[in-house]
C-alpha cells in the first residue's frame, strides 16, 4: 500500500515537472505578448523616458561623446555614492529616506571645521567625516525615532524633518559659529559671526579623485573615488545577507509577522536611517571635495531631492531597489542634467529653458515613480484579493 | 579563567563587554582624529626677504637663487622686498636657502624648524635666518592678517528659491 502511495506520488511530481518544464519551453520560445511587452513598458517607464531625452538631448547638444563621458564619469564619481545611501532604508521598507539632508549637513559642518582648522588633503577629508559620524548617528537615531512614530508615512515625515534641521542648522551656522563656536578664519563673514554664503574647499578639492589619476586619452578616472564607490557597493551586498539586512527585509515585507518572529522592528528601521544617515555625510564630504566649493546654505538642501529622483530614475521604486538601479539612474539623470540646458540653447536659443526643464523633470520623475508604484501596488492587492475570492468561492 | 556562567546568564558580562566595545570604538576614533589633524594640519609661511631690525640690528635683505622648503616646494629666485607664501602640511619642516651676500658670493643655509600646531600663519625672516639659523624664536615668528572689515555686508542666501 505504501509502494503504491510512492509510486502515486513520483506519478504526479512527474507529471508536474513536465507541465513545468512545458510551460518554461513555451515560456522561452513563444514571441513576446503584447501583454507582456505592456508590462515591461509599465514597469520601466522612467528609464524608457530618460533614455530617449537622453538620446534627444545627445543629438540637440553637440557635445562630443568623449565630452559626454568625462563628463558622466565625473558625476558617477561625484554623486553615487550619495544615492547608494538610500538603498539601506528602502531595503527596510521605508521608503526613500529624504532625511539624508541631515547626514548632509553633517559631512558639510565637517568640511567647514576641517576648513577653519586649515586640515587638508586625504587627513582632512577623513577628519571630516570622523567629525560628521557621531552628528550623523545622533541626527538619523532622532530621525528614524520619530519615523517609527509615523509608520507609513516614512517618506513626508522625512522630508519635514529635514526642512525643521536645516533651520537648526542655519541656526548654529548662520549665528552660532563666530559667536559661540569660535571660528578665525576668512570662513567668517566680516560682521564677526555666520559663516560665508561660499566656502572654498581648497584644501580638500578633488583630493580623493586625484589620489590615484588615472587618464585615457583626455577622459579623466578618479580611481579612488570610483574604488570607495565599490567598497560600499561590496557594503550594501554583504549587508544584505547579514541578520541586520535580513531582519531589514522582513520588516519590509511585513512588520507584524517580523515581530511575531522576534525581530525588534523599531530598533532595526532606526538602524536602517541611522546607516543610511552616516553614508549620506560620507556621501556629502565626497560630493563636496569633487565640487571644491561649498554653497554653505543650499549645498545640501537638494541633494535629498535629486538623489531619490536619481534613484527612481534607474528604475527603482519606493519599495525596491538595488545597486543597479544606482548606477543607472546617476548615468541617465546625470546626463540629463547635463545635455538639456545646451540642448535647449541649440533648439530654442535659451540655455535657461534646459535649466527649468531639468528642475521640473527632476520633480516630476519623483511624481511618476510615485505614481506608478501606488498603481501597480493597488492592482497587486486587487489581483491578490481577487485570486482569495476566487479560492474562497472554489472550496465552497 | 574561571568563568561564572551565571553572569552570561544575567547578561552582566556581554553588557560589560558592549560598554568596553563601545568605548574602545570611541577611542579608537577620537585617536584617530587626533593623527588626521596633526598629519593634515596646514600652515602659511610668509617667506619674508626685507630688511628687518632685530635686537636693535638690522639685517639687510638680498638675492635669493632659490627655496625648498620639504623638498616639494621650490621657489626660485626672489628679490628683496618680496614675500614669498608657501602652505606646508604637518610641523617639522626642512628649509633651504641659496643667497647672494653683499659680496655677491652664494651662500647657503639648510634647517630643520617645527611650527607650533596653533599657528595658521607664520612670518620667516630670510635675512635673520641666514644670520642665525639656530636661534629660531627670531626668525619664525607670529603673524596676525590683518582682517578688513568691509562697509558693504555680504548678503546671506538660505533659499535659493526665495521660499
Amino acid at each position: 500500500m505504501i509502494k503504491d502511495k510512492f509510486k502515486n506520488i513520483s506519478e504526479s511530481s512527474k507529471k508536474a515537472l513536465k507541465s513545468y518544464s512545458n510551460d518554461l519551453k513555451t515560456t522561452l520560445t513563444t514571441k513576446p505578448t503584447a501583454a507582456g511587452v505592456k508590462k515591461f513598458l509599465f514597469n520601466n517607464i522612467v528609464p524608457i523616458m530618460f533614455i530617449i531625452i537622453g538620446i534627444f538631448g545627445i543629438i540637440f547638444s553637440g557635445f562630443t561623446p568623449t565630452a559626454i563621458i568625462n563628463e558622466m564619469l565625473t558625476r558617477l564619481a561625484r554623486n553615487s555614492f550619495l544615492v547608494v545611501s538610500l538603498l539601506i532604508p528602502i531595503m527596510a521598507g521605508m521608503g526613500l529616506n529624504f532625511g539624508m539632508t541631515l547626514g548632509a549637513m553633517a559631512g558639510q559642518i565637517g568640511l567647514l571645521l576641517i576648513t577653519e582648522w586649515g586640515v587638508v588633503g586625504v587627513p582632512g577629508l577623513l577628519l571630516a567625516a570622523i567629525i560628521s559620524t557621531p552628528i550623523s548617528v545622533l541626527l538619523g537615531w532622532w530621525c528614524g525615532t520619530i519615523l517609527n512614530k509615523a509608520k507609513g508615512r516614512e517618506m513626508v515625515t522625512s522630508y519635514i524633518i529635514g526642512f525643521f534641521v536645516n533651520g537648526v542648522y542655519q541656526l548654529i551656522v548662520l549665528f552660532m559659529m563666530g559667536s559661540v563656536f569660535p571660528i578665525k578664519s576668512e570662513i567668517l563673514l566680516p560682521r564677526g559671526y555666520g559663516i560665508r554664503n561660499m566656502v572654498n574647499l581648497t584644501g580638500v578639492r578633488r583630493v580623493l579623485d586625484n589620489l590615484i589619476p588615472l587618464k585615457i586619452g583626455v577622459v579623466q578616472i578618479p580611481i579612488a573615488t570610483f574604488l570607495l564607490i565599490a567598497g560600499l557597493c561590496f557594503f550594501i551586498m554583504w549587508f544584505r545577507k547579514t541578520k541586520l539586512g535580513q531582519d531589514m527585509r522582513a520588516v519590509a515585507g511585513d512588520m507584524e509577522v517580523a515581530r511575531a518572529s522576534g525581530i525588534k522592528v523599531e530598533r532595526t528601521r532606526v538602524l536602517a536611517i541611522i546607516i543610511s544617515t552616516v553614508l549620506a555625510g560620507y556621501g556629502m564630504i565626497v560630493y563636496l571635495q569633487n565640487m571644491g566649493t561649498l554653497n554653505t546654505y543650499n549645498s545640501h538642501s537638494q541633494v535629498g531631492m535629486f538623489s531619490a529622483a536619481a534613484l527612481l530614475v534607474g528604475g527603482a521604486s519606493v519599495a525596491k531597489a538595488n545597486i543597479r538601479n544606482v548606477f543607472l539612474g546617476v548615468v541617465l539623470f546625470h546626463l540629463m542634467f547635463y545635455v538639456a540646458p545646451y540642448a535647449g540653447k541649440n533648439l530654442i536659443g535659451e540655455a535657461q529653458l534646459g535649466e527649468y526643464f531639468r528642475v521640473f523633470v527632476s520633480y516630476g520623475v519623483i511624481t511618476i515613480a510615485l505614481v506608478i508604484y501606488e498603481i501597480s501596488h493597488r492592482r497587486e492587492t486587487a489581483l491578490q484579493a481577487r485570486a482569495l475570492r476566487e479560492s474562497t468561492e472554489g472550496g465552497k | 579563567m574561571k568563568i561564572d556562567f551565571s553572569l552570561i546568564k544575567d547578561g552582566i558580562i556581554s553588557h560589560r563587554r558592549r560598554i568596553l566595545v563601545t568605548a574602545g570604538v570611541v577611542i579608537f576614533f577620537l585617536l584617530l582624529a587626533l593623527t588626521m589633524f596633526f598629519v593634515g594640519k596646514s600652515h602659511t609661511l610668509l617667506l619674508n626677504n626685507t630688511d628687518v631690525e632685530v635686537n636693535g640690528k638690522l639685517y639687510k635683505a638680498f638675492d635669493i637663487e632659490e627655496i625648498i622648503i620639504d623638498e616639494d616646494n621650490v621657489i626660485e629666485g626672489s628679490y628683496p622686498g618680496i614675500i614669498d607664501e608657501i602652505l606646508v602640511v604637518g610641523q617639522s619642516h626642512h628649509i633651504k636657502i641659496s643667497y647672494y651676500d653683499e659680496d655677491d658670493d652664494l651662500n647657503q643655509v639648510e634647517v630643520s624648524f617645527n611650527v607650533p600646531v596653533s599657528e595658521r600663519m607664520m612670518n620667516v625672516s630670510l635675512p635673520v635666518l641666514a644670520a642665525h639659523s639656530t636661534e629660531e624664536s627670531l626668525w619664525l615668528t607670529h603673524f596676525e592678517p590683518i582682517s578688513i572689515s568691509s562697509e558693504e555686508e555680504e548678503e546671506v542666501i538660505t533659499d535659493e528659491f526665495s521660499m
